[in-house]
């Protein structure tokens, strides 16, 4: 039972989505890629691809894809193996004073990048300990670092706490 | 009384084998009695001390089901001061035959009270998981050394790790301390610090003995892995790195 003009809503849909893209503010954006997963691009390697309307939390959210063109040093040693994939963003996370230890490296900074998909692999823990025996995961041991919402600086901080309760109880 | 020194870590290929074969013969060369108990049914250790087990010989396995008094099967090695227990393709079926044993953690410990007498030294290398084998020598022992290959999943792994040896030290071995993290494969800090926050590394070092471990860049050790460089290449930088870990290590 039609009750509308599917065309003035699909019309209505993009001149939204084309709004939220031009007041987009790209400079947030481009921040939050660079402390989230260490990329940096430039306005001319960004390319809009689609918008959707979509649901987040029981509320209208809008997802807007693009497709950005980034710069990455793929670290390949001589028995063909891939042991880094970097860019060149230049943040504090190298060593006070360091610098390049061996010609594979680039100059400058480097940042690693973290993505879902590192983060991803990561199911809720079971211990197996025999055939046909397969544990629950106690909440007290394992869970938070198998979690994927869990966020690096806080999982390094449990690390680093976990280790002084260890050495110091 | 002797120290036990395990080295965990259930990731492949973060460098355990190498690391207990080398800090082993290590200990061994600055003259402290040391035993070498190999717990990965790889048998990798087991071969790098040139011990060979053969497919019915007695091996660490004999000792876990009573067969074997652990002391039957201490076998010498090219050093005088290192001995080793091998394991054996038997060793695979440890998680199966011990999973439903009560008692199964302290297993190692009670074995090991069996060949105390004047060993400064047990290092104990593990196999890639966080079964059985793993959970019983983290049970008993005095210190562990977490080897680390810095790849991506860095945090992930150790952060499983770690709560798997603070269950384990809560729950059966209150007395445990991690002893050393060793970035292995690694020639300076620079390179750990591309995974990790230099601070937080700095924090970790207030409380463990941090230490890198040298690619092997040399060519008198062939090309698999692991390998006792201090045994075949003593010159060589991961020798070095092992010979000052072991030194560190007495001194703790």
């Amino acid at each position: 039972m039609k009750i509308t003009d599917a065309g003035i809503i699909q019309t209505g849909e993009e001149e939204l989505i084309n709004r939220i893209i031009e007041r987009l503010d790209w400079g947030t954006i481009a921040e939050i890629l660079r402390a989230k997963y260490g990329l940096t691009f430039d306005n001319d390697s960004i390319s809009y691809r689609q918008g959707d309307l979509v649901a987040h939390q029981g509320q209208v959210a809008y997802k807007l894809d693009f497709e950005v063109k980034v710069s990455l040093s793929v670290m390949v040693d001589r028995k063909g193996e891939c042991f880094d994939v970097v860019t060149s963003v230049t943040q504090e996370r190298q060593a006070p004073g360091g610098q390049a230890e061996d010609d594979t490296k680039p100059s400058g900074q480097q940042e690693k990048i973290v993505t879902d998909a590192d983060r991803s692999a990561a199911e809720p823990p079971s211990v197996v300990t025999g055939p046909g025996e397969r544990q629950a995961p106690d909440k007290g041991d394992h869970p938070s670092f198998l979690q994927q919402e869990i966020d690096s600086s806080d999982m390094a901080s449990r690390i680093a706490d976990i280790i002084a309760e260890i050495n110091n109880s | 009384m002797g120290k036990i020194i395990t080295v965990v870590n259930q990731k492949d290929e973060s460098g355990k084998t190498t690391t207990a074969v080398n800090l082993a013969a290590s200990l061994g060369l600055i003259e402290k009695r040391t035993l070498l108990l190999d717990c990965d049914p790889q048998g990798d250790a087991t071969d790098c001390m040139k011990v060979s087990v053969g497919p019915q010989g007695p091996s660490l396995f004999g000792a876990l089901t009573g067969k074997n008094a652990l002391s039957e099967l201490v076998r010498d090695t090219e050093l005088r001061f290192l001995d080793v227990i091998p394991a054996g393709v038997d060793l695979f079926a440890a998680d199966r035959v011990f999973a439903g044993t009560p008692g199964k953690e302290t297993l190692i410990r009670n074995l090991l009270s069996d060949v105390w007498e004047d060993i400064d030294y047990i290092v104990i290398d593990t196999p890639s998981s966080l079964g059985v084998l793993t959970t019983a020598a983290v049970a008993a022992s005095d210190f562990i050394v977490i080897p680390v290959y810095c790849e991506p999943d860095i945090m992930l792994n150790l952060g499983l790790l770690l709560q798997t040896v603070a269950g384990i030290k809560k729950e059966f071995n209150p007395g445990m301390k991690i002893a050393a993290m060793v970035f292995t494969r690694c020639d300076s800090f620079d390179e750990v610090y591309r995974y990790v926050p230099p601070d937080w590394l700095e924090g970790v070092g207030k409380n463990v003995l941090l230490s890198t471990v040298a690619k092997y860049d040399g060519k008198n050790v062939s090309g698999s892995r692991p390998a006792a460089f201090v045994l075949e290449d003593v010159m060589s930088m991961p020798a070095e790195n092992y010979l000052d870990l072991a030194l560190e290590l007495v001194r703790t």
